[in-house]
């Protein structure tokens, strides 16, 4: 339907038009201001302030207000901490990769081979176990995962060795994918659902195998939900602690559980502090580097030929 | 909502490409799909099955078949504590959120503001971040004003992570609305307020139910913050996380089961009111 613009309306309908579209009224702050309000002082508010408590003094377990770097420089020289961080991103870095390919052919059926029907319910089944608890599960795959465990049972009764699982990397792993396939799904599903049918039919017409349609239609139609699933997943996993303390036995530690450990015994704030900081600054270069890798720039937006 | 990852179609009604693999490649792709979901369900089916069993050390296989342990769970005053807690804690925590999201969700639809691109950056942006990162924010910055060692600040985090997903249902809704609706009522005389009230409300009422029933899952569900913030106030899931970490209690198979299943149901309904309200609108709009 096309809208006159207000001049070319008539007199009296324009005055009977009571309220603008985009008019900012009383009400509109009203309806617009409680959310941000409400972040700015509990969401924002904290992060800000363990920017400024890394910063803060510790004397005899009490927290000062004195400006000092002792914090910084002190966990930035331990050894432990580069090792822990370099753990967390081969960790988080396996778990991004492997999710992706593990989720891709499931997407790929979902998104553009089943029907609508089965999609959904299919989506559904599958995005399930994301909601319920994720202590349990964990706890759940370590039996599962242990010496006597049920695939340990199998592997004796086929007649090899009983594999090493929990307290090992591998076991590890097995709980991140546990965390994050569901959430890569869905981003998945959806960004291959939203591929062009137009564009996938004429490759199909000019001769390209189904290869070929994949790898130079699909695939790149689908970008921005496969490398958002995949940053999706890397921040999950890099900020786990459950799966390597329960599964891994927390020796060594990754980053996420050096902080929880600061946090609960420690009661030195600031100290974790700075390691929530350090992951924290680390992550949202990560999310910057998946956006702009996502989505086209916008200079090739703008010299790409108009329609 | 700024510039979302897809387009505004929906991504459940696209049509299906069903001569780019032939039948048994797509045959092959169904049943890696199974064993997928085999996958995610194996610690869901395997806590089921091991809560049945009469043994403090549930083996593998199950050989003595009890409901020994669901009795012992509901007669633990500890557990029956900590569930009345987390049933405060969610109760309070959606309707707050999905009440924020709600509104935030129509301003962003209706009007434009100064800001409004950080606006929305602010409620949608918890999710990207590690909860232990947020969990030691709150902690922190809770301390100062007295609110650990308490359920309200465990009900003050959890509105904030529950934000976001009370926004993106809401607003998924809205999007389904034709835009003339509310300017056509304006015009019959409507104030902002009442054709907000009259037209919009009932509109959103499916996805504002849904928002209600997923932020109550995610809140029900939620341990990391309820953990560092609530202190010996524990809710449910920070019960279960001692449980594991001390006693291995077989309670743990029970608890998992029945919160599995509570979850499942409110998560069920949800979807189902949602599907239903697609299918009502795209039926008007046909």
């Amino acid at each position: 339907m096309t809208r006159l613009k207000p001049h070319m309306q008539p007199r009296t309908l324009r005055r009977k038009t009571p309220v603008q579209r985009d008019r900012f009224t009383v009400f509109a702050a009203l309806v617009a201001a409680p959310m941000p309000l409400y972040q700015l002082i509990f969401f924002l508010g904290p992060l800000l302030y363990v920017l400024v408590l890394s910063f803060f003094t510790v004397e005899w377990f009490q927290i000062k207000p004195i400006l000092t770097i002792s914090n910084w420089t002190h966990i930035w020289t331990q050894d432990f901490f580069w090792s822990a961080f370099l753990r967390s991103l081969l960790g988080a870095t396996l778990t991004a990769l492997a999710v992706t390919l593990i989720a891709f052919p499931v997407s790929l059926y979902l998104g553009i081979v089943a029907s609508p029907t089965r999609r959904l319910v299919f989506l559904a089944l599958l995005i399930t176990p994301y909601f319920t608890n994720y202590v349990i599960r964990i706890f759940t795959w370590r039996g599962l995962l242990g010496e006597s465990g049920p695939i340990n049972g199998l592997v004796s009764a086929l007649g090899f060795e009983r594999l090493q699982m929990v307290d090992t990397f591998a076991g590890v792993l097995v709980g991140y994918v546990t965390l994050t396939l569901p959430l890569v799904l869905v981003l998945q599903t959806f960004s291959l659902a939203f591929v062009n049918r137009d564009l996938i039919q004429a490759a199909l017409n000019l001769g390209s195998n189904p290869w070929r349609t994949l790898v130079s239609v699909i695939i790149p139609s689908a970008k921005i939900g496969i490398i958002l699933g995949a940053a999706f997943s890397f921040v999950l996993a890099f900020g786990d602690f459950l799966s390597p303390a329960m599964i891994g036995g927390s020796r060594p530690p990754v980053l996420s559980g050096l902080l929880v450990d600061q946090i609960r015994a420690g009661n030195h704030w600031p100290r974790a502090s700075v390691v929530a900081i350090t992951m924290f600054v680390f992550l949202f270069l990560v999310v910057l580097f998946a956006v702009w890798a996502a989505y086209p720039s916008r200079r090739k937006i703008r010299w790409r030929p108009t329609q | 909502m700024g510039r979302l990852p897809f387009s505004q179609e929906d991504p459940l009604e696209t049509d299906t490409v069903n001569n780019l693999f032939s039948p048994a490649a797509s045959r092959v792709m169904l049943l890696y799909l199974i064993l997928i979901g085999i996958f995610l369900f194996t610690p869901i089916v395997f806590n089921l099955y091991l809560s049945f069993s009469a043994r403090r050390f549930p083996g593998f296989p199950v050989t003595d078949y009890s409901l020994k342990w669901y009795l012992e769970a509901f007669h633990d005053a500890r557990l029956t504590e900590a569930l009345i807690r987390t049933l405060i804690v969610s109760s309070l925590v959606a309707p707050v959120a999905t009440l924020l999201g709600g509104l935030a969700a129509y301003a962003d639809y209706r009007f434009k503001f100064f800001g409004k691109r950080l606006a929305l950056a602010l409620g949608l942006l918890p999710p990207t971040i590690p909860i232990v990162i947020l969990g030691l924010a709150f902690l922190a910055y809770l301390a100062r004003f007295n609110l650990t060692a308490s359920l309200t600040g465990v009900v003050i985090s959890h509105i904030v992570i529950c934000i976001p997903f009370a926004m993106a249902l809401i607003r998924l809704r809205l999007a389904q609305m034709d835009r003339d609706l509310e300017p056509a009522a304006w015009n019959l005389g409507g104030s902002q307020f009442q054709v907000f009230w009259a037209i919009v409300i009932p509109f959103c009422l499916p996805a504002i139910m849904a928002s209600l029933l997923l932020t109550f899952a995610v809140s029900f569900d939620e341990f990391t913050i309820a953990w560092f913030i609530g202190g010996t106030e524990q809710t449910l899931p920070v019960r279960v996380l001692n449980m594991v970490e001390r006693e291995a209690s077989p309670m743990i198979n029970v608890i998992g089961t029945i919160t599995f299943t509570v979850t499942l149901t409110l998560v069920g309904i949800a979807l189902i009111l949602l599907s239903l309200s697609r299918l009502r609108t795209t039926r008007a709009s046909r």
